[in-house]
């Protein structure tokens, strides 16, 4: 798949994962690989690039003695994210027409 | 199989041995390739996926499994930070960099282990890496034409005002054309150095589709733009180099120095031949001295008593014909006129020096010394020396049955020669 497009796909994914509720790196890959399998070590450049673009924001929660890092999405992320909502129900459109025209003529 | 079920307390010191083996790799992998920040951040993540993960229950082989190599998340990670380097400043050692990091982590992902960057890849790496050469070669090419302009200067006649200017013109035609088109050939290695990020960039996807790194940043790194003034340096200097290379031409074409010396050097032919016929009374020459670049020589028999002179020299050298005491100089040095090609403008076959003896006259000495050509010796001396470095010697074996000691041609041929009857 295009790089480009699977890149940005992949932020979308972490961001929705975050919308319902704040999780540290471990929870999320839990999360996302319920619903896609991907590679565990996709998952950090994704959200150290969401952090740097102010699309999450970390917060530190003490955990059995250690710090855990959380992810919460930022009003810029939440955009953001309904942005790429619109592109992805373009997309989807795409998709649906040339399944169609797959399945109708296979 | 190591414990899983961790107790938090114990959690800070990473009990289990697999994770902590693995995080000491990813530190080793990480060490110097990244910045120490970063590193210590990538590691950060990692370390508490690790605890989270045995924490929730898994088992340490199942997460190791489910993360894959530290090695391989490093060579990822830092071979599309240096494509990405390499895109963003392009140079020949961010290219060389890009291509080394990218072939390991491609040979870490790849089952057989080998390095592959992919004939797409190593094609325009190499074609690039040869555009910087080139490039750098030309850059050199330049500071050496002006070098070598200034180096000449003091060499040349003060009162040879044309031929300072037209010397100018020539580093000014030189020194911007050579620096121009290694700007060119530089840029041209830049464009082809992106063209081999796009192919590294593919081959890393082909060698490991699902891989991700540690690597933040977004996509392919936009073209640096140059700010306003590197923009505006840029643009003097195209337009000062485009200045300089109208006005050492302007200059080479308006003096007696002629823009078309430069062709000598390709064509090997004189523009003018300066004609020079002289004759003196054959009493008053014991010996002959020739030293000569590389006019064709020959020195035969004539009638009458004079010994005459004729030669065809070419503008670039000065011809010079003087008795004194007995002894006849004739000579060809350069006059300055060639600055930069006066050891490569090579007249050879082109201008010649003819010497008439009159017949039954013998020298006490004729001694030629010449570059290059041929030397042709058709009169008899007592002593006889012949020194050429490319050319051919004749000897006329009437006079010379064997070849004296002082006849010697550096690579040519030296024979002894009979005219038919």
């Amino acid at each position: 798949m295009d790089a480009q497009l699977k890149k940005g796909l992949l932020d979308s994914l972490v961001l929705a994962a975050l919308l319902e509720e704040d999780g540290y790196g471990y929870s999320l890959s839990e999360r996302i690989g319920q619903v896609v399998s991907i590679a565990e070590t996709a998952l950090y450049p994704v959200l150290r690039r969401l952090e740097e673009q102010g699309s999450l924001s970390t917060y530190a929660v003490e955990h059995g003695g250690r710090l855990r890092k959380y992810y919460r999405i930022t009003p810029e992320g939440r955009a953001r994210l309904l942005e790429g909502a619109d592109e992805l129900r373009e997309l989807r459109k795409l998709i649906d027409g040339i399944l169609e025209e797959v399945e109708g003529n296979g | 199989m190591a414990e899983y079920g961790t107790p938090p307390e114990a959690a800070k010191g990473l009990p289990d041995p697999e994770a902590a083996s693995w995080l000491d790799a990813l530190r080793t992998a990480l060490a110097g390739g990244l910045p120490t920040e970063t590193a210590a951040e990538v590691v950060g993540f990692y370390e508490e996926y690790w605890l989270d993960a045995l924490e929730s229950g898994r088992t340490a082989d199942e997460v190791a499994a489910r993360l894959g190599s530290p090695e391989r998340i490093v060579a990822q990670t830092l071979s599309e930070r240096s494509i990405r380097a390499a895109e963003a400043k392009p140079g020949p050692l961010a290219l060389v960099a890009a291509a080394r990091r990218t072939a390991k982590a491609n040979a870490i992902a790849s089952a057989a282990g080998r390095a592959a960057l992919g004939t797409a890849a190593v094609l325009p790496l190499l074609a690039g890496l040869a555009m910087y050469l080139v490039a750098i070669a030309l850059l050199f090419g330049a500071a050496a034409a002006v070098a070598l302009t200034i180096l000449e200067s003091p060499l040349v006649p003060i009162s040879a005002s044309d031929v300072r200017i037209g010397l100018a013109g020539l580093a000014l035609f030189f020194g911007s054309a050579l620096l121009g088109s290694g700007w060119l050939a530089w840029k041209g290695g830049n464009g082809l150095t992106r063209l081999t990020m796009r192919m590294l960039r593919r081959s890393l996807r082909k060698a490991a589709p699902d891989a991700a790194s540690a690597d933040t940043a977004s996509g392919t790194a936009g073209r640096r733009r140059a700010g306003g003034v590197g923009r505006i340096l840029r643009k003097g200097l195209a337009i000062g180099l485009m200045l300089a290379f109208g006005g050492g031409a302007a200059m080479l074409a308006a003096t007696d120095l002629g823009i078309e010396y430069l062709s000598v050097w390709l064509s090997r032919t004189p523009k003018h031949v300066v004609a020079t016929d002289k004759a003196f009374a054959a009493d008053g020459v014991t010996g002959i001295r020739i030293d000569a670049q590389y006019s064709r020589i020959t020195i035969g028999t004539v009638p009458g008593d004079e010994v005459t002179v004729t030669m065809g020299t070419p503008d670039w050298m000065a011809p010079t014909c003087t008795l004194a005491d007995g002894l006849l100089t004739v000579a060809e040095t350069p006059n300055g006129r060639l600055p930069f090609f006066r050891f490569v403008a090579i007249h050879e076959g082109v201008t010649e020096i003819r010497i008439g003896v009159p017949e039954g006259k013998a020298l006490d000495l004729l001694d030629v010394l010449s570059t290059g050509s041929y030397v042709s010796v058709g009169v008899p001396a007592a002593t006889l020396s012949v020194h050429t470095t490319t050319g051919a010697i004749d000897l006329l074996a009437r006079y010379y049955p064997t070849i004296p000691d002082g006849v010697h041609s550096s690579s040519g041929r030296v024979d002894l020669w009979t005219p038919l009857e």
